[in-house]
Order: structure tokens, then C-alpha cells, then sequence
């Protein structure tokens, strides 16, 4: 598994579940330490959902102890940028933003840091068939959502 | 639109790491996973060429094939086959010095000697294995006894790789395989010749002769391995 590739993914994740840059790379760097230092003898297709169960188990605790969540206003990136690509993405995000957080964790998983479906079956804890149909669901209704909106490619 | 949609949920959920020089430390610090050592020699087995393995195999053929199709003793034949064995031994456990790779071997996660002796024992092995496939096959289509078949095939494997090894620490380079590949031939030819003109060292009374000489070539070769680890132990100083 190459580290520098996951560190990334796995930061991605974090900030995904507690919205917090500084506190995700500190949970990003922790779930790497505890991964190694369980001296496991894992397949390589189990290491990947085991990082990503670490990191999820981490992001709970964090959340139990109520010391995050002052999630970052995504408005105050942009600044005065109006161009389409911006618009679109901001559109984007709008629409992403009323999935569900589960719905939101799966198009993560799949279409951001590219995770396998195998593994996201292992992360997630749902069966094959039930990954592949919210998946396409999602995205068809990100479709219709996003042609209301005006989206534009 | 799928593949459009999909890039753009990938930059919708873009974020980049706050502190890059905590990232960068703490992937410069991080302490590796340890690797047992069947994984280490699984991945040192990956590495090995195909084509060395399957030459390596393909010792085997003129026994399976010609053994009853060839007027000569097939022993001899493989007899002056086999130094050629030891050569792609050799070569291949060397291969980062044929190629001048030593930096990049030692700048690697493991150390250039673990490395060297993973390959060397995995190939030995295979070697072994094609040793023993054809010590019985001969001693089949031979007249002479199981110990002679074994030590005439043996001692012509073994001085290849001793002399192989030896010229893998004086040369450098190309200049590691032309030498190598010229012993080979040598040895091959010498081996034959051996068999051609003075056939009375194969004569049973002779067999201790063999059986000393091979055992000394047993010692000279671990010297030799002995002699490389040390060698590569000592790059790091040079280099």
C-alpha cells in the first residue's frame, strides 16, 4: 500500500466526517500509526478497509467528545470567483450537500478516492448489490437535481 | 455526462492537507511496516525474469526428450549443458551489478545484501530442484552409479558459479557478464573435452577425486558468497 497516495484519500475521508482541516490531518496521521503499530499480516485487500474502519472509528470518537463540528463555510473559498466552473461546482456542492451523509460517504468512496466496491462492501458493511444501486441512484438523482439547477457541462 | 458528473463530484469534494510540511515529515518519519520474510522473498520472486526461469527449465528437455532419441550418453551432454545453469544463476542474482544499479539498490527499503541473498537462495533452490530432476533421469541412461551421475553434473554447476562469483566481485559492469558467459563456454568445452580425451578420470577409482572436489567447491562457494556480502557491506563506504 503506498502511504503518500492514502494519506491524501484518508485525510479526505476524515475531513469529510468531522469538517475540520487540522483536526482530519491529525486523525489522518494517527489512523497510519495505528495501523502499523498493530503489526498486522493482512491481504492486501483487507488493509485498505481497515485503514478506512481506523480512520472512521477515530472521526467517531472525535465527534462523541463534541470538540469539533464547526464545519468550514465553503462560501468563504470562493472568493469572487464567478466563473461557470465555480458556479457549477458551487451548484454541485449545494446538491451534494442534501444527500444523505451516507449517500455523500459512497460517492466518496467510489468516485473521489477511487476505492474499490469490494472495499467499500467491507467499509461500509453493505452487500454488493446494495453499493451499486444507491450509487446509481445517487447519481441519477444528482442529474435531475443538477438539470433543475441549470447545470451546465 | 456520467464521466463529466463524476469529475466533478471528485473537485467538489477536493481539499487539500492544511500543513504540508507536517505531511511531508510525517511520511518521511514513518515508521515502515514490517515484512515477513516469506513476503520478502515473494516480491524478491516477482523481480526474478521470466525468461531466466524459463531457460532454467528448459535444462530439462534434452533429458525428457532426447535421452532415447541420442546416441551419446546423456549425461555428457548435460554434463557440458550444465555450467550454463550456474551461469543464469549468477547472472541474475548479480543482475544490479551487470547494470551498474547499485546506488538505486542501496537507496531501496531493503539492504543491497538481503536483496542479493533473497535471489541467490531463490534461484539456488530452483536450481536444486532442476538438479534433482536430472541427477535421476541420467543416472537412468547412464552406466555409471548414482554418486558419479551426481557428482559429474555437481562439479562443472559448481565451478561455474565460483568462478562467476569471483568475476562478479573483480569486474564491473558488462564486463561481469562477457567474463561470465566466457568461463561458461570454457567450462562447458572443458568439460567435454574432459569426457572426449582423458575418460579415464570418470573411471570409478576416480570418484573420490570428484567427491573431494566437489566438496571443496561447496566450501570455495560459500567463501564467495561470504566475500560478495562483505564486498556489497563495504559500498556503502565507497559509493
Amino acid at each position: 500500500m503506498d502511504i503518500e497516495e492514502q494519506y491524501d484519500k484518508i485525510f479526505r475521508y476524515c475531513y469529510f466526517k468531522i469538517a475540520d482541516k487540522q483536526l482530519a490531518q491529525d486523525i489522518t496521521q494517527e489512523t497510519f500509526l495505528r495501523f502499523y503499530r498493530q503489526d498486522l499480516r493482512l491481504d492486501s485487500s483487507k488493509e485498505l478497509p481497515y485503514l478506512y474502519a481506523i480512520a472512521k472509528n477515530l472521526c467517531v470518537d472525535e465527534f462523541r467528545k463534541k470538540t469539533v463540528y464547526h464545519a468550514e463555510n465553503i462560501e468563504e473559498k470562493i472568493v469572487c470567483d464567478r466563473s461557470e466552473e465555480w458556479i457549477n461546482r458551487l451548484t454541485l456542492r449545494s446538491v451534494i450537500a442534501k444527500l444523505s451523509k451516507e449517500e455523500q460517504e459512497l460517492l466518496l468512496l467510489r468516485y473521489v478516492n477511487e476505492v474499490s466496491v469490494t472495499s467499500i462492501c467491507k467499509i461500509t458493511g453493505l452487500s454488493r448489490f446494495a453499493v451499486y444501486r444507491r450509487l446509481s441512484k445517487t447519481l441519477k438523482w444528482l442529474k435531475e437535481e443538477l438539470k433543475k439547477e441549470g447545470f451546465s457541462e | 455526462m456520467n464521466r463529466y458528473l463524476k469529475q466533478e463530484i471528485k473537485k467538489a469534494f477536493e481539499v487539500s492537507v492544511p500543513n504540508q510540511k507536517k505531511k511531508t515529515q510525517f511520511l518521511r518519519e514513518f515508521p515502515r511496516s514490517p515484512i515477513s520474510m516469506r513476503q520478502f522473498i515473494l516480491i524478491q520472486i516477482t523481480y526474478l525474469r521470466k525468461g531466466t526461469v524459463v531457460l532454467s527449465g528448459l535444462f530439462l528437455l534434452p533429458v525428457l526428450i532426447g535421452a532415447d532419441s541420442i546416441n551419446l550418453n546423456i549425461l555428457w551432454v548435460i554434463s557440458a549443458l550444465i555450467p550454463f545453469l550456474g551461469l543464469l544463476a549468477v547472472t541474475e542474482s548479480t543482475r544490479f551489478a551487470i547494470y551498474g544499479m547499485y546506488e538505486l539498490e542501496m537507496s531501496a527499503r531493503f539492504s543491497i545484501k538481503s536483496v542479493m541473498l533473497a535471489r541467490m537462495s531463490v534461484l539456488g533452490l530452483l536450481d536444486a530442484f532442476i538438479l534433482c530432476c536430472l541427477i535421476p533421469l541420467c543416472y537412468r541412461n547412464s552406466s555409471v552409479s548414482l554418486l558419479q551421475t551426481g557428482v559429474y553434473l555437481l562439479v562443472p554447476y559448481l565451478l561455474t558459479v565460483n568462478i562467476s562469483l569471483y568475476l562478479t566481485r573483480c569486474f564491473h559492469g558488462r564486463e561481469v557478464l562477457y567474463s561470465c558467459m566466457c568461463a561458461a563456454v570454457l567450462i562447458s568445452g572443458g568439460s567435454w573435452g574432459l569426457h572426449i580425451a582423458a575418460d579415464f578420470v570418470y573411471q570409478i577409482s576416480y570418484v573420490y577425486w570428484w567427491i573431494i572436489l566437489f566438496l571443496f567447491l561447496i566450501g570455495r562457494m560459500a567463501q564467495e558468497i561470504y566475500r560478495i556480502m562483505k564486498q556489497t557491506e563495504e559500498l556503502g563506504w565507497s559509493l
